[in-house]
């Protein structure tokens, strides 16, 4: 038979021996309650969750349990969950995970989570789930326990390393997955690696960039399932008009499961997003088309691109990258002479001027993500000379002092300003008002951020304002957004009004509109930069 | 396994275990444990180890539990999938593997008591997923008359540890390791003539999963051998069907004749 039929056999030994040595028998209500134990262990049926029985403090909603049942039913326990941020990936993860305990699958367990989120998950785990985790910090940690969480910088570096790819592994569990999304990574390859039958990806950003990032994602789930590596950039630099791929999309459907904030039955709150366009003061566009003007000395263009973006932001922060650059030599100092001049001469930052007004006006709790450190201080100084206290947050800050900024902002400072890196697992429902002090090229980045504030247990409507100054390249920035965003969508379904509606564009548009608005170069090198992304999966 | 029945469970286990109530009611539990159950449950083996040392006097500890879920009392809260029920489970399904038991008769009446062996049986059908399924099986060792679900047949007699008084026992004729043989064979017998379509669903996945690896791995180079094979071997380990026999309890009863 092709079924394999196992039988304990010491059962029966024992019970020979007990028979010849006349004892010791158990009692009919210690026999009787053996017999019950089991019957409330077995699990009755292939179908449907039986975790929720042994959960009776967690009250999941209605689309985790559905994720939960779908991943174990039709997935096969092999899944990417991409719900949106905020909608609890990890309680989905703990469900599949329990079902799977409890059915007695799964007993080996590793979970790989950002450094910075190994004690969180160890202890949800606990708390939650009564599922046993603990955070690998010893050596001996690896073998002794059934259920390790562990970053992935930890396991992949000797001694762990040889440790973890020689244990085979019931499930893995990878939270913040779209790390894995470039397949020439070392951490690919160690992932690839691992011994599992099961294997869970968590990311509320399956694809960031290219769609050939979630090749890479599916390819450590389930290899083949998108075809050879080969044939999927042909296919899809073929379609590369035509993003929404039919075949992609329904593939794509029976591994991932991307829950949205719409179509959960959760009362969100609204989410009002509006963009402001900044007027630049003179002083500023001077400054601005003083820098424009390296372009004319060979300078490479993504660092051009890098300081035409700082200088959108604040002189601060085009000060910083250029004494770096200064001291790297890329640039000399007869260059930068004309620029400094002009820095000097604009003593005013109108985006931060407006922002301070929509601070006064407004009187809310708010949050403000810039992608530069010089800007954070810069903003953190500039609002304390108009007497609104404001709190800093990096990603580089410790646990501690992210918890002790955190409440700092929920009791007592109006203003939180934070870097990127401030993006993940940072919990700010207290806070319903946000502004992006200037974007990200990247649009998931903007979802992770808009994730901080609205999520489960908002209780108000959100306010989220996108900052650009006109006619430079930030304007661009936000039209290149919409882009990447409609590639996504094409794929995974809709995305939230991230930005508002009425700036979408399609491709044909935006690079019409690239060439025809400005007709200079920076246009073209922008819309090549544009293609090339768009290109690198066939190249 | 609502909060009552959890109730009642734990009281029941506690009792036979030799606990000593401090105070009961619906809500709570409170007891004194003895030293075997707080070895047992307590895990504070260092404890144990210093005591046996020193020869100080033991003293077991005593144990609070609520099954009230609003409970405030700070007493440890108890519900199915708690670690502490199914702490319990495990003991009880430990301690109760085996036994040997005589049905209560009329007092005063001679009266003949025929062995029958007790099985329970747990079959679970595993692959990517699992079904258990309970069987409770009881063979009388001297007509070899064999019987399904016959722990309810148990339940409705009331029975004991040692022989009633007057009571005789009539000898068996099949030794009971032969009976649990031939329960064996009945089991693995029905397993063969039935058909398992959720191993053929099991089977069909697996080679889905199997086809799509070869598509990925196709022209790919030597190098990758190895990966391949390690992916294959996953694939085949997530999917293959397998039925697993574990007995739970069994023992001999000796029963009148219904």
């Amino acid at each position: 038979m092709y079924i394999d039929i196992d039988f304990s056999t010491d059962w029966e030994q024992e019970f020979q021996k007990r028979l010849d040595n006349d004892g010791p028998f158990a009692s009919w209500e210690m026999f009787n309650l053996a017999f019950e134990a089991e019957e409330h262990r077995a699990v009755p049926s292939f179908d449907g969750l039986v975790a929720p029985t042994y959960l009776p403090n967690l009250t999941p909603y209605e689309h985790q349990l559905e994720t939960a049942r779908r991943v174990v039913e039709d997935m096969n326990g092999k899944a990417i969950l991409a719900d949106e941020v905020g909608l609890g990936k990890t309680i989905e993860a703990g469900l599949v995970l329990k079902e799977y305990m409890i059915r007695g699958l799964v007993k080996k367990v590793l979970i790989l989570a950002p450094a910075s989120l190994v004690n969180q998950w160890a202890s949800e785990l606990n708390e939650k789930f009564h599922i046993p985790a603990v955070p690998q910090k010893k050596s001996y940690v690896w073998e002794q326990a059934d259920v390790v969480v562990a970053s992935m910088e930890t396991a992949k570096r000797q001694p762990h390393r040889d440790i973890v790819l020689q244990q085979p592994y019931d499930i893995i569990i990878i939270d913040e997955a779209h790390k894995l999304k470039n397949a020439s990574t070392k951490n690919y390859e160690f992932i690839r690696q691992l011994k599992k039958r099961f294997c869970l990806l968590l990311t509320a950003t399956p694809v960031q960039n290219r769609i050939e990032e979630l090749f890479h994602l599916v390819s450590i789930l389930k290899p083949g399932h998108l075809g050879d590596e080969q044939s999927f950039k042909r296919q899809y630099k073929d379609d590369q008009k035509d993003l929404s791929n039919e075949d992609i999309k329904t593939l794509v459907q029976h591994v991932m499961v991307r829950n949205r904030r719409s179509d959960t039955k959760i009362d969100w709150k609204k989410r009002n997003v509006e963009n402001y366009m900044v007027t630049f003061t003179n002083e500023e566009i001077e400054l601005y088309e003083e820098v424009k003007r390296l372009k004319d000395t060979n300078m490479h263009g993504l660092s051009l691109t890098t300081l035409l973006r700082e200088t959108c932001s604040s002189k601060q922060a085009l000060g910083v990258t250029l004494s770096n650059m200064l001291k790297k030599g890329l640039l000399t100092e007869e260059l930068v002479q004309p620029l400094i001049t002009k820095m000097q001469l604009a003593n005013r930052n109108a985006k931060a001027e407006h922002v301070l007004k929509q601070l006064h006006e407004s009187g809310e709790k708010t949050i403000i993500f810039t992608e530069y450190r010089a800007t954070q201080a810069y903003l953190q100084w500039f609002l304390q000379q108009h007497g609104i206290k404001s709190v800093p947050f990096r990603g580089g800050f410790k646990r501690s002092k992210k918890d002790w900024m955190r409440q700092l902002f929920r009791d007592y400072a109006q203003v939180m300003i934070a870097t990127e890196a401030g993006g993940e697992g940072l919990n700010l429902q207290f806070c319903h008002h946000m502004i992006n002090y200037d974007l990200p090229w990247n649009p998931m980045r903007v979802e992770q951020r808009i994730g901080r504030i609205h999520r489960l247990g908002q209780e108000h409507e959100v306010h989220i304002t996108n900052y650009a100054v006109g006619n430079t390249i930030e304007e661009r920035i936000l039209r290149l957004l919409y882009e990447k965003i409609e590639m996504f969508e094409g794929v995974i379904g809709h995305l939230d009004d991230i930005l508002e509606r009425a700036q979408s564009t399609k491709l044909e548009q935006y690079v019409q509109d690239a060439l025809s608005e400005d007709s200079e170069v920076l246009a073209q090198e922008k819309l090549q930069q544009l293609s090339t992304s768009m290109k690198k999966g066939g190249a | 396994m609502n909060q009552a029945k959890v109730h009642h469970y734990i009281e029941r286990y506690l009792t036979t275990s030799g606990a000593q109530f401090l105070s009961q009611n619906p809500n709570d539990i409170e007891v004194q444990l003895t030293r075997e159950l707080d070895e047992e449950l307590m895990n504070r083996p260092f404890y144990w180890h210093y005591l046996d040392k020193t020869g100080a006097a033991p003293q077991p500890m005593q144990m609070r539990m609520t099954t009230s879920v609003d409970s405030t009392n700070g007493f440890e809260k108890v519900h199915f999938g708690s670690p502490r029920l199914h702490q319990f489970f495990s003991s009880a399904l430990n301690k109760g593997r085996f036994t040997r038991l005589y049905e209560q008769t009329a007092p005063h009446s001679r009266t003949a008591l025929y062995p029958w062996l007790c099985l329970n049986v747990r079959i679970s059908y595993t692959c990517h997923r699992r079904r258990d399924e309970l069987r409770s099986f009881g063979v009388q060792l001297i007509n070899g008359e064999t019987v399904d679900n016959f722990m309810d047949v148990l339940r409705k007699r009331t029975v004991q540890s040692s022989i009633p008084e007057m009571a005789f026992k009539m000898a068996g004729l099949i030794q009971p390791k032969s009976a649990v043989a031939r329960i064996k064979q009945y089991v693995l017998k029905e397993l063969s003539t039935t058909k398992h379509t959720w191993a053929d669903e099991a089977v069909r996945r697996m080679e889905e999963d199997l086809k799509l690896l070869d598509r990925f791995y196709h022209d790919q180079e030597e190098s990758d051998q190895e990966a391949y094979r390690l992916e294959q071997a996953a694939i085949k380990e997530q999917y293959q069907p397998a039925i697993e026999l574990n007995f739970i309890n069994g023992g001999v009863f000796y029963l009148q004749n219904s």
